[in-house]
Order: C-alpha cells, then structure tokens, then sequence
C-alpha cells in the first residue's frame, strides 16, 4: 500500500491529475463580471451557450433565497435578480456542484461534500462579516477548500484501475486527506481564483503555529481566512449532522479564540443558523 | 471578590491598546509604575492600525502615486487600472506597513515592561477590573489608576442595511475585492471625504452624500471649497442637504440609496461613514458610575477625568476631535494628572488638525472665522500654492497656505494649509505659534529653495502688507 501512496503522491506532484475544467461559459462568466463595462445582455449570451449553467442560474433565481416573488422564466430575468456579483460566484458555485464534486464511483460521499462545501462557504461569509474580513474571499476559500478531494478520488481510481490491484480505502482516505489542500489550491490557480484564495486553499488544514497571532481587520494575511474556513468547516458539519451548535463549544474552537471571537458574537453567529440552513437547501 | 479568580495588583490599568492606551501606559511605566495594558484583539493598535488611519493612508498613497505619475513626469509615464483590479493589489505594502508599526508598538511595550492582557475588560469595582479572554477564562486586576481608552466603531444609523459585503462601513470598506465602478458614500466628514477622494483619485465615480452643504463643515471653507473642487473635477458628484432614508443591496445589481427629496442613487458598493459611536459595551461603567453625555461618549473633564476620580477616558471614548493624535496627547496627560505630574496644558490648544484627503488639508490654532470672532477682526495672509516654486516643479497642483494673524499683524493665531504636503507644511507654523514668534521671523528666516514652505514667507509678506498704518 506504501506503494499507492508514493504513486499518488508523484502523480500529484507531476501534476498528472485530472483537474475538472472550468467551463468555457463559466470562466466567461467570471471574466466579464470583472469588467467594468460588463452588462447582463452580455452575461445572458454567455450562459445561454451552456443550458447545464443556464438551468442552474433559473432554479437558483427562482429559490427563496434570492426573495423570488415571482416566477422568473427568463435567463435576462435571472441574472438581473441575482446581479453581476452573485452571477459570479454562482457560476462558480455551479461549476463546482456540475465538475468538481462529483465522483462516478462515490456518488453519496460527493453529494455529502458537495453539502459540506457549501455549509463551510456560507460560515465562513458570516464569520467573515463579524470581523470584518473580506467576505468574497472567505466564500470562495470556504467553497473550494476541499475541492481537490474528489480529484484525487479519480486519480485513486485510476490508479487502482491500472495495477488491478484493489486500494486499501482507509489508506486512499489518508492519502487524499494529506493530499487535498495542495490539489485544491492547484485548481483553484488553474481556475484563475485570486492568490489570496490560492494560498487559503493550500493552507486550510494547517494548524496556527505556535506563537503566531492572528490579525484581523484590513488587509488581514490569509491566516485570518483560512482560521476563519477552519472554524466555518466545524460549524459545518455539525449543522448538516443536525447537532445543535452551542456557545460553549463554538467559544472553545481554538478558530474562534484565534479570531478572538467572544462571547456576544459567538451568539451573532449562532443566529445566523436559520440563513445558513436556507442557503444550503437552496444552493446545495 | 470571587475566590477561584486570580487578582494581579498593578499601579496603573489601561483598557485598549490604540494611540490613546499606548501613549498612558508608557508614561505611567516611565514614572516607575507597574502598568497592564487590555486589548480585546491579539494585536496592538487598535482601530488606528488596524481598520482606519494605517491602512486608508497606505491605500492613499497609491492612489497619489498613480495620480501624480503622469502629470509629474510630463506624460512620458501613464498608469492605468486594469480591469477587475483586486483592491488589495492596491496595498500590497499594506501587510509590511503594519507589521512594521506593530513591531514598533510592541517593542515599545515590551522595553517599558508593559504587560499585555488579551481580553474584553468589565468594571467589577472603580478599582477592579475582570478580563475575560475569548475562550472565557477570567483573571482579575486590582489597580489604583485607570485609564479607558476602548476607541470607538462605526455607527449604523436607521435604515442602512450594512452586510460589510455590498453595504460597507469604514472598518470593513477596505476588505473589498475588486474596486467598484460607483460607490456612494454616506457622509461628509473627516473619514467619508478621505474614502471619497482616495476612491475617486483610483478611477472610481464616487457620490457623496451629506444633510451638511458642504463636506468637514467644521473647517474654514476656503479649504473645503479647494477639496470640493478637486473631488468633482475628477468627475464625481457631492450631493449636500439631503438626508438618506435607505441603503441596502437591492438583491440584484448593485445598491440603491434612497433620499429625502426622491432621489435614489444606484452604485455597486456604498460605504456608510456617518460617525462612530463610543465602545463602551459591557465595559461594566453604569454599575460604577461614570458617565456618559446623550451621544454615549464617556464625559471627560480638561484633565481627562471621568465622574469617577480614578478612572479616566482618552481617544474616540470622549468623542471629537477622534484623531490619532490628540489621543495621544490625551493618554499622556491623563497618565501625568493620574500620577500628579506636571502637565502643560497650553499645549493642547496646539494640536493640529489633518484630513488625508487629495488634497491634503491641515489646520491649526484659531480659523479666520475664530479669530474674528475673539478679536473682532484678524489679518489674513494667504499663499497660493500658484506662487510657489516648488509646486511648479512638482507639479504638485492647487493648494493655499493662510495665515491668521492678530488685528496688528504681529502674532500669528492659526495656521491653515490644503494642497500637497499640507500634513507637514502645517508644523512650521504651529512651532511659530507656540515659540510666540512674531509673524516676521517668517521673512526673515531662510527657507530651502524650493520648497513648499516658502509658501510661509509669501503668506507672511500678504500678513505685512495688510498691517494697519
């Protein structure tokens, strides 16, 4: 098994990975948003030419989270509803659930990640806003953390297939466990994300060195942003699991001491349990 | 007391580690005293390193350099934002900038033998203090000397739906991604008119938007007009009388802002700088009696005591001025009364006033207005920057240095400057002022050539020419 390891590993490190591609309509998408002159003529011709993106952004306008009173049938109608900033993340939001968290052959573990992706993105915006950090970025970094599991899943596949000799699955979990946040952040370069979000990516496991502080405020480093995906990552599982998240417990989250969270805003973010629960019925 | 709590004794305690908190605990700890200094965040500085002067004045000079490339060198050199250009590629030194003046601070603390606290503090008596730490652990202090220096954050007045991601604050403002296309700025004060001309210097159309006519109306306003002037020139708009009814993401475009006279603005981003209010929240100060005034500032006297003899307030926590260096002076003087030192209160009367807007704008001492008002009349000598040498070989722009002179024109009572290096030029006339010089010391001293001071002898001259006979 030693030897599945070591494969695994200079396969990543060769860069051999089948790293899902961002869709042509997609990576329009998100191009055009960042131009100034970018209007929603212009977003709807780009998503009108991928119906699996066009359909996304229809059921998406149309959820409660997006206060649809309405029915909106249009694509124009749509994008106008959900603006150029969210048609941004959504596209990539979209991307995600259709090409990177999927699995042929771990069909409910990629459904729960795709769940857990979206839980750890919505914590980290709202953990995010309480310290002022940028909120963007910590949707992303929550989103995309683990994208790079399902990708190793396929290369384990792969590898498995080649050599005919059946993994060892705790030994492929351990691997990808180790292997993720480096093939994540591969992706997300790739995927020409910002290289804050690259470098949150890549660190979204690592533990606080010992005597390090974590700053937040403007122009905080990634450390704020990836202790911020960190603790949204716990909140995470234990909303999609259906436990209670308490004040105790969240207080004792060595994240929320990192972030310097007390105990007044740890209730803040607690309430925020009900939007959190609607955002991943919708986009999840 | 609560018997399962530590209790440290200290001689001095101060709540916040911003310019305020520093300032006290090192003097206190200079006069020999053992100090703990309590800051809620891990890192000292408070808001001024953080969240508002340190990170605003770096973003600021970026947007100076970009500005001035062009016209400095004649046009050979152009600069030009990319598209979709992050804001944080804008303050790339930003994460240096504030390593360095926390180093400073820390180092500063460590050698004076301050002693740190994380945590939120709460009055438990008028002498002790318990500190809660994020994960909830509690210790307690005994002290004989307090000095409340907590800062202050942004206020969210009735209507403005702030989510720090579309509708921003001045904490958060800087946390944006890409820079907007439009951005509408709630207020016209000292911070709302630095964003405004930072953002419209980046390419930005800013509109903002004050019950006030004019922006920083405190100011006298023939600097306020030069800053009106150079923000619209870059094509941005200043709506003044208008009161805002709502602010909020409009779930689809952008934001929409709506005024008292039926107007709504439309921008991709708004940022609201419509004051701050006092953090004073769980200090504990109603249990032990210190007041606040109807704002919910902690009320201070000339010595910066609070209602309670052994507490006292410094920095924002009273309220204006709210700039970094009036609280300095504040922290230190209170630490000096505290300690029964000698302080010279004439001193305070000379702090200056600076707004980091383009163009820079400084003041101090007496406005004309001021000074008419005391004196009945007062000689103003003005220099417009139009005269000045150096401005032409800086290509440095519009600017005024005006002097405000006793009715002899002998003694100099203000001082006030906008345009390029206002900040600095100001302090020639402030050490003018408090040296008590008279206003020919200005022509009679030699200055650089050129230099932007040499706007000081121009004014001077205006001062002489218009002495009476």
């Amino acid at each position: 098994m030693a030897a599945f390891a070591q494969v695994l590993e200079t396969r990543v490190a060769a860069g051999e990975l089948d790293i899902p591609v961002l869709p042509e309509a997609a990576r329009e998408v998100m191009d055009a948003c960042k131009r100034e002159d970018c209007d929603m003529r212009e977003l709807a011709a780009i998503v009108r030419r991928d119906p699996a993106l066009a359909v996304h952004f229809l059921r998406l306008a149309n959820s409660p989270l997006f206060g649809a009173r309405t029915a909106i049938v249009s694509l124009p109608q749509a994008l106008a509803r959900l603006g150029v900033s969210q048609t941004r993340q959504i596209a990539l939001l979209v991307t995600c659930q259709a090409r990177a968290f999927v699995c042929k052959t771990r069909k409910v573990a990629a459904q729960s990640l795709r769940r857990h992706s979206v839980a750890t993105a919505m914590w980290a915006q709202e953990i995010a806003r309480l310290r002022r950090l940028n909120v963007e970025e910590a949707f992303l970094s929550g989103l995309l953390g683990d994208v790079g599991v399902p990708a190793l899943w396929q290369l384990a596949d792969d590898i498995e297939n080649a050599s005919a000799v059946a993994n060892d699955p705790a030994t492929v979990d351990a691997d990808v466990d180790r292997l993720h946040d480096q093939v994540g952040a591969d992706i997300a370069r790739q995927w020409g994300l910002p290289a804050r979000t690259v470098d949150t990516i890549r660190n979204h496991h690592s533990p606080l060195p010992e005597g390090i502080v974590v700053a937040t405020g403007t122009g905080a480093s990634v450390v704020a942003t990836v202790v911020t995906v960190q603790l949204a990552a716990t909140l995470a599982r234990a909303i999609i699991a259906g436990e209670e998240i308490t004040p105790q417990t969240t207080q004792a989250h060595p994240s929320a001491i990192a972030l310097s969270l007390y105990a007044e805003e740890i209730d803040l973010l607690i309430a925020r349990t009900p939007a959190v629960l609607d955002a991943i019925r919708a986009l999840a | 007391m609560s018997a399962d709590v530590d209790v440290t004794e200290v001689d001095f305690a101060v709540i916040g580690s911003g310019p305020g908190g520093q300032k006290a605990a090192i003097c206190a700890a200079k006069a020999g005293k053992k100090v703990v200094l309590v800051e809620r965040e891990h890192r000292s500085g408070g808001a001024c390193v953080h969240h508002g002067t340190i990170p605003s004045k770096t973003l600021r000079e970026t947007a100076l350099a970009l500005r001035g490339l062009e016209r400095r060198t004649g046009g050979v050199l152009k600069a030009s934002l990319g598209e979709g250009l992050e804001v944080s590629s804008l303050m790339t030194r930003l994460n240096d900038v504030v390593r360095g003046h926390q180093k400073y601070i820390e180092e500063q603390l460590r050698r004076n033998e301050i002693v740190v606290w994380h945590g939120h503090a709460r009055f438990v008596t008028d002498t002790v203090l318990e500190v809660a730490a994020p994960n909830g652990d509690r210790r307690r202090l005994r002290t004989k000397h307090t000095v409340l220096a907590s800062g202050s954050r942004p206020r969210t007045p009735p209507g403005v739906e702030i989510d720090h991601e579309y509708v921003l604050d001045s904490d958060s403002v800087l946390s944006m991604t890409y820079l907007p296309r439009t951005l509408v700025i709630l207020g016209a004060g000292v911070i709302a008119s630095e964003y405004a001309s930072i953002f419209a210097a980046l390419g930005v159309r800013v509109t903002m938007v004050d019950p006030g006519a004019r922006p920083m109306s405190f100011l006298d306003s023939e600097l306020t007009d030069a800053f009106l002037s150079s923000f619209v020139a870059t094509g941005s708009r200043f709506v003044p009388k208008r009161k805002v009814l709502s602010a909020r993401y409009d779930g689809v475009a952008g934001c929409e802002v709506r005024l008292d006279d039926g107007e709504t603005l439309f921008a991709d981003k708004v940022l609201c700088a419509l004051g701050r209010i006092a953090n004073v929240d769980r200090l504990g100060l109603d249990a032990i009696g210190v007041k606040t005034t109807a704002r919910g500032f902690v009320e201070a006297d000339a010595d910066l005591r609070t209602s309670v003899p052994s507490i006292y307030a410094v920095g924002d926590v009273i309220g204006p001025p709210s700039l970094a260096s009036s609280a300095m002076e504040q922290g230190r003087r209170a630490a000096r009364h505290a300690l029964g030192l000698h302080t010279d209160k004439s001193a305070i009367a000379m702090i200056p006033f600076c707004a980091y807007t383009i163009p820079e704008i400084a003041s101090v001492g007496l406005s004309s207005a001021e000074a008419i008002e005391k004196n009945g009349t007062a000689i103003i000598g003005r220099a417009p920057y139009s005269e000045i040498a150096r401005v032409h070989v800086s290509a440095s722009g519009d600017g005024l240095i005006k002097l405000v002179a006793t009715p002899d024109g002998r003694r100099l009572l203000g001082v006030q400057v906008v345009g390029e290096g206002a900040s600095e030029l100001v302090h020639v006339g402030q050490m003018a002022m408090i040296g008590n010089c008279d206003v020919d010391v200005l022509i009679e001293a030699t200055f650089n050539f050129p230099t932007l001071a040499e706007g000081y002898r121009i004014a001077a001259l205006d001062v002489v020419r218009q002495r009476p006979t």
